[in-house]
């Protein structure tokens, strides 16, 4: 298992870490803390390889995710729509109520499958 | 004797002080560009060399003896004059020092003068190769030690005839002369780079600032007035407050005929330029379809398209369009992905349920709906981005939608602007000395009540 920290300062908490493992040809990210414009880059950093490595299924794990902006959605609208453009698609697992509220908000609901169960969301891909 | 030569030391780099504050005030004169660009008109030139000639003087006399063995840092000044300014400059320091040395006299006083005098026009020549590449801390330090070095060649031929003892003396005074030489050097034009660099980072500062201001002028004029008077029926006040100096967000207002208004509030994913172009394009679109007098879900539909249309990165708009038909008081609203608004009746403040519908730019067959409202006189609308509610304080807490509740209720019964004002209070209070960390608009309409109006106002639908 990877794992990434992001620190805005030396004695700050991180303000976002992102883990990564796989099962069979899904990349389970999972994803603690803020994705906001300052932390969102990094994400995309962390996952564009992947797509860029042949990965296309991918499911976010958002049960530590705190918040997420605007900008950060953007990054995540552009990083479903290249692996959508590879065949693949992004699939989100356990969002909590805040976060939900807000992807409801803007109609993203329509956009992700969104899971409760990690197995059953393994099988939807 | 270890000891003397290093309180020696000591004494002559706190003569270089006053090198650093030419360096310092050299930086803050105007035509100091120049002097980095090599473009040194002739009086320049002959300036330098009269400064870095007192400078001369002023290492000659701020010599510290060594067991008779004057060190000091007099060919110090003709050489920087000769690495910044060319040979004319050096070679008039190295004339006005040398002069001063030989008119001392004693033992050394031919040879360190012509050495002084040398120090300045070797510096010169290494101007000149140059050549106007950049002067690096590096060279002119090796330039100096080897100004140093022929310093005491050429004395040598004297310490010949010496006593054992005196040439122990010279040698003496060689190490703290070298080391104080390169040391000035090097720091003179560590100074002068490192001034100079702030310089034009901050010249570049002030450009792209005012290029900034230009684009927020262009974007606020993009915007329709804050304020609409005129009409007795009702009252609309807007409020948009970027974070930096551009943004994202956008509102619209107008009059679509003398019966029905339309209201706007839009906000594009992010901030600063990036999101102000897009919101440049959205509020020129908006702007041209909403003309149409289509409803809003086939106008959010159509600017759907227009916004998908190439958007490579993504970028989309939340946006939420409602028509408003004066007589009836019947409202239209179609909502692409935004914050639903407040509805303001009789001292109640409530959200409004809204079908969220997708947020615009992101795909093309994006289906809206168009949702019925019924307002009474006396009705308030308050719309606005999601800047309002997660400005954020000191303490990461985000002003949330309990708190715009609660400030709502506080300020129901003014008039749009005043709400706009109170609500912006309540906000500047909860941030505090915190950053804005979004963009912050508020629109709000006020259907007024029938004893206000002077025509007839809205009578149900």
């Amino acid at each position: 298992m990877r794992r990434c920290r992001f620190h805005k300062a030396a004695d700050e908490e991180p303000l976002m870490k992102v883990w990564s493992k796989r099962q069979k040809d899904i990349v389970i990210l999972a994803v603690q803390g803020r994705l906001d414009a300052a932390t969102s880059p990094f994400f995309e950093e962390q996952v564009l390889p992947m797509i860029a490595a042949g990965d296309k299924n991918f499911l976010l794990d958002l049960a530590n995710l705190d918040y997420i902006s605007s900008a950060a959605l953007r990054r995540l609208l552009f990083f479903a729509k290249q692996a959508e453009d590879r065949g693949g698609r992004v699939a989100l697992l356990s969002v909590q109520s805040p976060i939900l509220e807000i992807l409801d908000m803007a109609g993203f609901t329509q956009l992700f499958a969104i899971f409760t169960d990690q197995e059953e969301a393994i099988r939807s891909f | 004797m270890d000891s003397l030569i290093y309180r020696a030391l000591v004494e002559l780099i706190q003569g270089l002080a006053v090198l650093m504050v030419i360096a310092y005030v050299m930086t803050r004169i105007p035509s100091f560009g120049d002097l980095l660009n090599r473009r040194l008109s002739l009086t320049h030139r002959v300036i330098l060399g009269l400064v870095f000639g007192l400078m001369s003087i002023f290492g000659t006399l701020s010599s510290v003896d060594i067991f008779g063995g004057l060190a000091n840092f007099r060919d110090l000044g003709p050489a920087i004059a000769g690495l910044l300014a060319g040979p004319v400059a050096g070679g008039m320091a190295g004339l006005i020092g040398g002069a001063h040395r030989y008119s001392l006299g004693g033992l050394t006083a031919e040879p360190c003068s012509v050495a002084t005098f040398l120090a300045g026009l070797i510096g010169g020549f290494f101007y000149l190769c140059k050549k106007g590449r950049p002067i690096r801390i590096r060279e002119v330090t090796a330039v100096m030690a080897g100004i140093t070095l022929l310093h005491v060649l050429v004395i040598t031929p004297l310490m010949l005839g010496l006593s054992n003892e005196i040439r122990q003396i010279l040698k003496a005074v060689l190490l703290p002369m070298l080391l104080v030489n390169c040391a000035g050097v090097a720091l003179f034009f560590f100074i002068l780079q490192n001034l100079h660099r702030e310089r034009l980072n901050e010249a570049e500062k002030h450009r792209i600032d005012s290029e900034l201001r230009i684009a927020r002028e262009i974007q606020m004029g993009m915007l329709p007035a804050p304020s609409r008077t005129g009409d007795p029926r009702y009252a609309v006040h807007a409020v948009l407050k970027p974070a930096k100096e551009v943004g994202g967000d956008l509102y619209h207002f107008f009059v679509r005929d003398e019966n029905r208004i339309c209201l706007a509030v839009g906000d594009v994913a992010g901030k600063g330029i990036s999101a102000s172009l897009h919101m440049a394009i959205t509020q020129k679109l908006l702007k041209a379809l909403a003309q149409s007098g289509e409803e809003p879900a086939g106008l959010l539909e159509r600017l759907n398209r227009e916004l998908c249309d190439g958007n490579e990165t993504m970028t989309f708009v939340t946006l939420l369009v409602a028509f408003i038909d004066l007589r009836s008081g019947e409202a239209v609203l179609g909502n692409g992905g935004h914050n639903p608004p407040y509805w303001i009746r009789r001292g109640d403040v409530s959200r409004l349920v809204l079908e969220p519908g997708l947020a615009l730019g992101i795909r093309e067959q994006a289906v809206y709906t168009n949702q019925r409202l019924c307002l009474k006189p006396g009705d308030t609308l308050f719309l606005y981005t999601d800047g309002v509610t997660e400005a954020m304080n000191a303490h990461k807490e985000l002003f949330g939608d309990d708190r715009l509740k609660t400030a709502l209720l506080r300020v129901r019964e003014k008039d749009p602007e005043a709400i706009c004002r109170g609500i912006m209070e309540d906000l500047a209070h909860f941030v505090g000395q915190s950053e804005p960390s979004d963009d912050i608009t508020m629109l709000v309409l006020r259907l007024e009540s029938k004893e206000d109006a002077a025509a007839g106002a809205a009578d149900g639908c």
